[in-house]
């Protein structure tokens, strides 16, 4: 089979795929290398972006003084008790919507706007209710991230080709058999989809949480610095974020990919 | 060898089941060991659902399928069968899917991966072991679940379709190879198929059906002598079975077309 190459006309002795991660590289190369020079070259005040190489330093310097600790803590108790709650309730509601087809034709129209609601117009009505403290900020991020992964979750399971369940029928596999093997390796992927963006949206309910309703956390320290005029600072605390949101991304494919191929023979 | 008696199916529809339509209507086939059988028929007449039944996947509403007289009751090691839809698993190798089924029933590692290894020779697909299915063409993925199936065994063989989405020259390729394999095991085949030139040129027998409900307008013996190669299909006596299938074929799949054209009209 040939394939009709649409590049750029330049033939570098790559395939595809390569050409594509090369292109992805330079993409990154260029975003890292515009805030690391813009600043330095006057392209962009000092007082609006300082250079990725300053922003990496002060948050080392943040690190390793212990300043940061007290808000990493409380930020990582939200996003990731968040997030772990969000994940077993949404695959569990998942599942429950995908087996019970009436359920989830009631539900649908609710899910399809839900994310239309605007969240954080609520936390007055939750800090009333439970009052100031980590409690809101949980309950905000995960009710941004579970709707997501139930979501996900359900249409995945319903995606499954009704040919892997024929064939696995065929092959006399007992129900849990269907389960390990047929199930749960076709949904691993659609589940993760889902587990992958749910995490960002437990990681944006709580920063966006912390702004508004905290007096410390990753959020807060941003707004904070951002209101002192502390744009090292600032910036420090939003690196971290953005490093964060990767390196998740990065352990949730690696967990996908390893249990994707395990379920191999 | 398999005794096909009396079988009907009618499937509730929507809600409330309180209409309901007639798939199958009184269906009787014999067929025997080594046979080579296909079946055509307009769209929506019944077929994937007379091979769910046979392979007792699917209750039937009246009759029974027996193989040498013992009932089949529920899914049957003694019949394999291939699907129309890609069915081979994205998540395991080649390998992997063809040893599926007997590491699943309990056969054990190294004879699992002996047994899927000749069946990957015997289908052609040597050299592809370990590539992952999405990696390779329609028509490699119709030969691994090919292996699949036949690596269990079976007695009877139940293939729905299986060239269907594949390209007319694959589709001509893979008969033959089909039938190399056939000769080889010595298997009993159950073919489904759109295609009348196919089933001319695979099948010791050929069961036209109706359209909806299903039973078959005539069952047509093929005497056309074997092996059947390239110039066989354009001999007097290929045109003229295909001719006559068609004949039957015809009327009925205009049938099935307005049939399922109300269908689509209800459905809205
Ligand atoms: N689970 C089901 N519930 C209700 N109706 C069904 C079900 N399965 C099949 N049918 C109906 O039974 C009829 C026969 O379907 P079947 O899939 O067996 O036809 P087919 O001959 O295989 O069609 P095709 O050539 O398109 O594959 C169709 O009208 C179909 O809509
Ligand atoms: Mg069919």
């Amino acid at each position: 089979m040939s394939e009709v190459d649409r590049g750029f006309g330049v033939d570098l002795g790559l395939s595809r795929t390569n050409k594509v991660r090369l292109v992805q590289a330079l993409v990154v190369l260029g975003v890292v290398g515009f805030v690391e020079f813009a600043p330095r070259l006057g392209l962009v005040s000092p007082t609006t972006l300082i250079p990725l190489s300053e922003m990496v330093d002060e948050l080392a310097g943040l690190l390793g003084s212990g300043d940061l600790t007290p808000h990493l803590i409380q930020t990582f108790v939200a996003v990731f008790g968040a997030f772990a709650l969000a994940l077993v309730v949404g695959i569990g509601a998942g599942v429950v919507l995908w087996k019970v087809e009436s359920l989830k034709q009631v539900l649908d129209p609710y899910l399809l706007i839900y994310y239309a609601v605007p969240f954080f117009a609520f936390y007055p009505l939750l800090v009333s209710l439970i009052g100031l403290g980590i409690a809101p900020i949980l309950l905000i991020a995960f009710g941004f991230s579970v709707v997501i992964i139930v979501t996900n979750t359900a249409s995945g399971l319903g995606e499954i080709p009704e040919s892997y369940v024929l064939a696995g029928r065929d092959m006399n596999l007992s129900t849990w058999q269907m389960l390990r093997h047929v199930y749960f390796p076709a949904s691993v992927p659609y589940v993760f989809t889902g587990l992958k963006l749910g995490f960002v949206y437990a990681l944006i309910g709580t920063i966006a949480s912390e702004f508004i309703l905290a007096d410390s956390g990753l959020g807060w320290l941003i707004a904070y610095n951002y209101n002192n005029f502390d744009v090292r600072g600032m910036y420090a605390a939003m690196l971290f974020v953005v490093v964060l949101a990767l390196v998740m991304n990065g352990v949730l494919s690696y967990v996908e990919n390893r249990l994707y191929r395990r379920v191999r023979t | 060898m398999l005794d096909i008696t009396d079988i009907s199916k009618t499937y509730g529809l929507g809600d409330d089941r309180v209409s309901t339509i007639v798939a199958l209507d009184d269906i009787d086939l014999t067929v025997d060991r080594g046979e080579f059988v296909s079946i055509i028929g307009p769209t929506g007449c019944g077929k994937s659902t007379l091979f769910e039944v046979i392979g007792g996947l699917v209750d039937p509403t009246a009759g029974e399928v027996t193989i040498e007289g013992s009932p089949v009751t529920g899914p049957d090691e003694r019949i394999g069968m291939v699907f129309q839809d890609h069915s081979t698993f994205p998540w395991l190798s080649v390998v992997e899917n063809v040893e599926f089924g007997l590491r699943r029933s309990g056969v054990e590692k190294g004879e699992a991966r002996d047994r899927a290894m000749e069946m990957i020779e015997l289908v052609g697909l040597s050299g592809f072991e370990h590539a992952d299915p999405t990696e390779l063409s329609g028509g490699m993925n119709q030969r691994v679940a090919i292996a699949r199936t036949l690596v269990m065994e079976p007695d009877i063989v139940l293939m729905d379709e299986p060239f269907g989405a594949l390209d007319e020259q694959t589709r001509l390729i893979l008969g033959e190879e089909l039938l190399r394999i056939w000769r080889e095991t010595n298997a009993t085949i159950l073919f489904v198929t759109h295609n009348i030139n196919e089933a001319v040129q695979l099948s010791d027998r050929i069961a036209v059906m109706s359209a909806r409900p299903g039973t078959f307008k005539t069952i047509v013996d093929n005497d056309i002598p074997r092996p059947r190669d390239d110039d066989t299909m354009s001999t007097d006596a290929f045109n003229d079975l295909v001719q006559r299938l068609w004949t039957v074929l015809k009327d009925e799949s205009k049938k099935g077309l307005s049939q399922k054209a109300q269908q689509a009209g209800a459905e809205q």
